[in-house]
């Protein structure tokens, strides 16, 4: 349990359901340095919407979780030249939902080098009628990679905070660790999908560090989820292992160790 | 054309300091953001960049409110203050001037170290820099702060090679930093801290004609509380450090005087950000490089004391953050662990620099850099004396082939396992645990990684 507030990371499959809904046909809102460099690989963060909400308190979570967005595009982007991943800031682009993600929108984003998209909301959260209202502010994660390559994992993930009004410690000070997961996750499958064996290997590695640490982080009811991932992470390490060695046109690194080793500690 | 003019009398000041006072100096100074610079003397600088909103140019360029606009100003003085042991520091505060552009982080460090540096800005090679900046977000009666570090010294790569003789020719074995740029976890300061912290700040930062605190006041630091005044241009040489006060001489022709220097455990703003912490070790870490490889500067602290200097910190960043960000403490304990290894080849100083090194692997083991650290100290331990341990080897030889794991395309630890090889090669004993035609295969490989073994 993290502070005083409640804390959980939702999961949520993308339902057929859902990809059939009239939603679909909603639109992105264009942002241009998504198309620059399209052979960068890039997670976009978009912006923050508090929808039908317009008091001062969502507005001060509001701004917790845009802050909090702009934080972790920085640090992304600290880290872009050791793992070639680009952070690309959108202001005011915000997915109206998951169904967005679908059919050409999906296309045309990993065509452009996108692996992740990550935007916020804030809500009121159910049941906080009262004297104090609950604000739910969730980020909300579209893992491009997953969606577009492998869609049976399911590509949607969310982290959501639930926070009495005018309060947004838990927001602001919660750590990175599941947009590092999950980016370092999404970039690996693109590393493999486009055969970037080398890459690849030393990506599905950190986003199995990162997945685990959110595993211990979360809450019991989602750690199954992440162990779930973990498991997909290594099994596709090895698997891209394999297709290197059986590949006669590599001749990298995993040819010297044979097999895929070295990622536990 | 007065601006320059007052900048090359304080640059004299300090050079004359630098070069004809028998105590190592130390300085810090505000400049302004769009004309960065540091101490050419100094070994280390430690540049402060001014902490901004977060978003757009414009966003960014909103005024600071009070609290959050004193911050730069008091982490400056309280990293001089602190860093006065390593005699010889500098220490630049940015700050943005009016109508200018927000100060971006990426545009400073072009400008000083990047490979196209300006040689105006006064980075010499083999100096080092740290640059701390960070973000700022304000709710009610409380600010939050992030905050990024990074280090580099000019020209000049954080490799720690170790070298065996072979019968094959030298085996070296090489490793890097596992990063040389942190995020720093999130923190919370609440105004009332602020208050106290100025209080505190008022009370100390003040020149005396004498090292104790009864003595006639001849000049104060800027007053942080003062809006505007962190703008007016001023710096300081330390020339002297007498228990728990520095003697300053002013670069901008104040009159010279003594200031308190508070130990790390009674600044406050230290119990608040903890990453001032984390930025004394890296100060210590650096100093100890520039000192062993770089001619030119002042010789300044013993390895010893560095090292010390540097365990003190992280312990006390470690404290305040708990497990916070591994990346950071893996760097903590790389840092560390090369500093040991630095000041001694003893047996003991490799164990305990591999102890460090362990924790940095077991803390981001996806890190190639950090495996190859602990590999370095891995293949001295179980290969460089009498007698040889097989199995030392042999779980080397596992760790180098997972470093290679972990990054196929790693040069360090393509080549630490070719060197692996030539040590083994040149052992007069045959060794059991791996075939020769299993050597064969593995040089084969390697060699059509790189083409050139």
């Amino acid at each position: 349990m993290r502070g005083r507030h409640h804390l959980s990371v939702l999961f949520v499959a993308a339902g057929t359901a859902a990809l059939a809904s009239g939603a679909a046909t909603a639109q992105l809102r264009d942002c241009a340095s998504i198309g620059r460099d399209p052979t960068a690989y890039k997670v976009v963060l978009d912006e923050v919407s508090a929808p039908g909400n317009a008091s001062g308190d969502s507005n001060a979570i509001r701004e917790s979780l845009r802050f909090k967005l702009r934080t972790q595009a920085e640090s992304l982007q600290l880290a872009a030249e050791r793992r070639q991943l680009r952070a690309t800031v959108c202001d005011g682009r915000v997915p109206p939902d998951e169904s967005v993600f679908t059919g050409d929108t999906l296309d045309d984003l990993s065509r452009l080098g996108v692996v992740m998209e990550v935007w916020g909301t804030v809500r009121p959260a159910s049941g906080g009628a009262g004297a104090t209202p609950a604000r739910e502010a969730r980020l909300n994660f579209a893992v491009i990679s997953l969606l577009r390559f492998e869609p049976g994992l399911g590509g949607f993930f969310d982290l959501s905070f639930v926070t009495p009004a005018g309060t947004s410690a838990d927001v602001v000070l919660k750590d990175n660790v599941e947009l590092e997961a999950l980016a370092t996750l999404a970039l690996a499958v693109r590393y493999r999908r486009d055969k970037r064996y080398d890459a690849g290997a030393r990506t599905f590695c950190e986003a199995e560090s990162h997945i685990a640490r959110s595993a211990q982080e979360a809450r019991a009811g989602d750690a199954a989820r992440w162990t779930a991932l973990r498991d997909y992470a290594v099994t596709s390490r090895s698997a891209l292992v394999a297709e290197a060695i059986a590949d006669p046109s590599y001749n990298g690194g995993l040819k010297v160790t044979g097999t895929a080793r070295g990622c536990s500690q | 054309m007065t601006r320059y003019l007052r900048y090359w009398r304080a640059r004299a000041a300090y050079v004359f300091l630098a070069c004809c006072v028998a105590f190592p100096t130390s300085a810090m100074e505000s400049r302004p953001c769009n004309d960065p610079r540091v101490f050419s003397r100094s070994p280390v600088n430690v540049l402060l960049l001014p902490y901004t909103y977060t978003g757009t140019r414009a966003q960014m360029a909103r005024p600071l409110s009070q609290a959050a606009g004193r911050l730069g100003l008091l982490m400056e003085h309280d990293s001089l203050i602190e860093m006065t042991k390593y005699q010889a520091i500098g220490v630049v505060n940015l700050v943005r001037t009016p109508g200018s552009e927000p100060c971006e982080a990426d545009d400073v460090w072009e400008q000083l170290v990047g490979p196209r540096r300006d040689p105006q800005a006064g980075l010499r090679p083999g100096g080092a820099v740290v640059m701390m900046w960070g973000r700022i977000y304000e709710e009610g009666a409380a600010l939050y702060v992030q905050s990024y570090l990074r280090f580099a010294r000019a020209d000049t790569s954080e490799q720690i090679e170790r070298t065996l003789p072979s019968a094959y020719g030298r085996a070296t074995f090489a490793a890097k930093l596992p990063t040389q740029v942190v995020t720093l976890p999130p923190r919370r300061i609440t105004l009332d801290d602020i208050a106290s912290i100025n209080s505190e700040f008022s009370r100390l930062a003040v020149v005396r004609e004498a090292p104790n605190e009864t003595a006639k006041v001849v000049d104060r630091l800027p007053d942080v509380g003062t809006p505007g005044q962190s703008l007016r241009p001023f710096g300081y040489a330390v020339v002297d450090v007498q228990g728990d006060w520095v003697r300053v001489v002013s670069l901008y022709g104040g009159p010279p005087g003594w200031i308190a220097r508070v130990g790390s455990r009674t600044w406050p703003l230290r119990d608040r950000l903890p990453e001032l912490h984390f930025l004394d070790a890296v100060v210590g870490y650096l100093q100890l490089r520039v000192a062993q490889e770089a001619r030119d500067f002042p010789r300044t602290v013993a390895a010893p004391r560095l090292i010390e200097y540097s365990r003190q910190s992280l312990a006390r960043y470690r404290e305040a953050t708990g497990n916070a960000s591994p990346a950071a403490e893996a760097l903590g304990h790389a840092l560390l662990g090369t500093m040991i290894l630095l000041g001694s080849d003893e047996a003991s100083a490799v164990g305990n620099a591999q102890a460090e090194f362990g924790q940095s692997v077991r803390l981001v083991p996806y890190n190639v850099e950090a495996r190859n650290l602990a590999n370095v100290t891995g293949v001295l331990r179980c290969c460089a004396g009498q007698p040889r341990s097989e199995a030392g080897a042999q779980a080397t030889m596992n760790s180098l082939l997972d470093a290679i794991g972990v990054d196929p395309e790693n040069r360090n630890a393509l080549d630490n396992l070719a060197a692996f090889h030539r040590l083994l090669e040149s052992w007069p004993e045959a060794v059991t645990f791996i075939g020769a035609a299993e050597i064969e295969r593995q040089r084969l490989a390697l060699k059509q990684v790189t083409g050139t073994r």
